[in-house]
């Protein structure tokens, strides 16, 4: 992700109709394992964005602009540990509606105008990792316990 | 004066208060309401076996001359104390409301009356610490319910000159319980939860009912009520099917003089029929109650005996769903009041006080209730 000529990724899963119907997420966290360290500069600050994909049509895909799904930090100079994004509204947004690809879109800002890199490991490259989510969820409350 | 004190009274009545049962409604189908009009309430329900605008038992609407309407409205203050703190809590409710008149000329008589059945108004607080992610993290739980079980009862009853009353009622037990967990975390990274959910209930009973004169100064009245079971249902999925009480009353009334009038009733419920659905469901169970009513009415004037009657009375009872299993809770409670009717007694207002203290192990409460009926006979 980023770099010039800059690079985006599409990060799709899979979570199954059961576990969305029925579990309340209270936090989910996007995991994201670098392939080699991220370097940046300390005096140009990198933001890594993270989007709701609203139609998955490729690299093209649109993505929202409303800013309750939109995530994006400032990656230090250096990076070697995972990188966590906090995607819990997204999460509960496929639980609202199955229409809604899960997937979401990843790009650094200020696009093509920074010198940091992230190479995230992928469903490709095993060895590394792929991006996960981490889930807390509730189960349904057993409410008809008299 | 009488009747300023009346509205004196209506009017400290407080017009929007929060919804919260008795903290021993909270297992089981709630905290069983009384059928019982403000007139036997007055008397620890001593009178309501005899008592036509009580829906305890269907052969009391003999007693009615003319087409009645009543409507009672009950404010409770309790003051609660368990393991957790204490608290005061208060609610207000509509437990009795009926319509009954007789058949033309006939010696019968038929009504429709509507009544809590079990009441399910409360709400939970508890804090704990739970692991999330490796870490401990403080959480705040929040459970609420609003709703309960209602009695649509249409009965009849039948004269046989004035001896024998018999009478016998078909009833809808139906509600809804309208329930919410809420969890906070203390942690800002989680999000607040909030689930909902909504229990219906549905089921039928019947009851038949007995009064014997032995003259005008003695009676005695018999019930039995079956009512079946009570299907409950999860925002319209049927999740449990759970067996509902037979109920034996039988109650006692004699005039001791033209002005004094005793009466006393038991009145035992086989709640422990729901006692296996309920722990199936994991909840604590259910066991038999036995409600003991005595009390009496003093008539000032015996020609008028709805005007200013001092009424009093004390009972004790058993509750059927236990917070903890094995400590069944238990009601003691001491009551007064009185009435006036106006309009050449078309329209009356009966006022009755009780104390009642409940207790199970650590749970305890004192309760205070204000019960105000209306009745019109238009």
């Amino acid at each position: 992700v980023g770099g010039e000529p800059s690079s985006r990724a599409l990060i799709r899963f899979g979570l199954s109709d059961a576990f969305l119907d029925s579990a309340t997420v209270v936090r989910a966290t996007l995991e994201l394992l670098p392939a080699r360290p991220i370097l940046g500069l300390p005096t140009d600050p990198t933001l890594l964005d993270t989007r709701l994909v609203l139609g998955d049509i490729g690299a093209k895909s649109p993505v929202t602009v409303d800013p309750t799904f939109i995530q994006f930090d400032t990656l230090p100079a250096v990076q070697t540990d995972t990188v966590r994004v906090e995607v819990t509204r997204m999460v509960q947004a496929w639980q609202a509606s199955r229409a809604r690809p899960q997937s979401v879109f990843l790009t650094l800002r200020p696009e093509a105008a920074s010198f940091t890199r992230a190479v995230f490991g992928s469903t490709r490259s095993p060895s590394i990792g792929a991006p996960r989510l981490r889930i807390t969820y509730q189960r349904s409350f057993p409410f008809e316990t008299p | 004066v009488r009747r300023a004190l009346v509205v004196l009274a209506l009017a400290m009545m407080p017009a929007a208060v929060s919804a919260q049962s008795s903290q021993f409604g909270v297992r089981g189908l709630g905290m069983p309401g009384r059928p019982i009009s403000a007139r036997a309430f007055s008397s620890g329900g001593a009178f309501a076996m005899f008592d036509p605008l009580s829906s305890l038992n269907p052969a009391a609407l003999g007693g009615l001359k003319s087409l009645t309407a009543g409507f009672a409205a009950l404010q409770d203050f309790r003051h609660v104390e368990n393991p957790a703190g204490s608290q005061s809590l208060r609610e207000t409710r509509f437990p009795h409301l009926s319509v009954a008149g007789p058949i033309g000329q006939r010696p019968g008589v038929v009504g429709v009356s509507f009544s809590n059945y079990t009441s399910r108004d409360f709400t939970l607080a508890s804090a704990d610490t739970i692991p999330l992610r490796g870490v401990p993290v403080p959480v705040s739980d929040t459970f609420a319910s609003r709703g309960g079980l209602s009695d649509l009862q249409a009965a009849g009853a039948y004269r046989f000159k004035d001896t024998w009353v018999v009478g016998g009622s078909f009833d809808v037990i139906t509600g809804s319980a309208r329930l919410s967990a809420r969890r906070t975390f203390a942690d800002t990274s989680y999000q607040a939860s909030r689930q909902q959910s909504e229990l219906s209930y549905a089921g039928i009973g019947v009851s038949l009912g007995v009064v014997r004169n032995f003259g005008p100064a003695f009676s005695v009245a018999a019930t039995v009520r079956s009512d079946g079971h009570v299907n409950v249902d999860r925002d319209s999925a049927r999740v449990d099917r759970i067996d509902l009480p037979y109920t034996f009353g039988l109650g006692v009334r004699w005039r001791v003089q033209p002005k004094l009038e005793l009466a006393g009733q038991g009145v035992m419920r086989t709640w422990s029929a729901a006692n296996s659905d309920l722990l199936a469901q994991g909840g604590t169970g259910a066991d038999n109650t036995l409600e003991l009513a005595f009390g009496g009415e003093y008539m000032p004037n015996p020609k008028r005996p709805g005007s200013g009657p001092i009424r009093f009375g004390a009972r004790y009872g058993r509750l059927p769903f236990p917070l903890v299993p094995g400590e069944q809770p238990h009601e003691f409670g001491i009551s007064a009041g009185t009435g006036l009717q106006f309009a050449q007694d078309r329209a009356g207002i009966d006022l009755g006080l009780e104390h009642v203290w409940r207790s199970a192990g650590a749970f305890s409460e004192r309760t205070f209730l204000v019960n105000v009926g209306v009745t019109v006979r238009p």
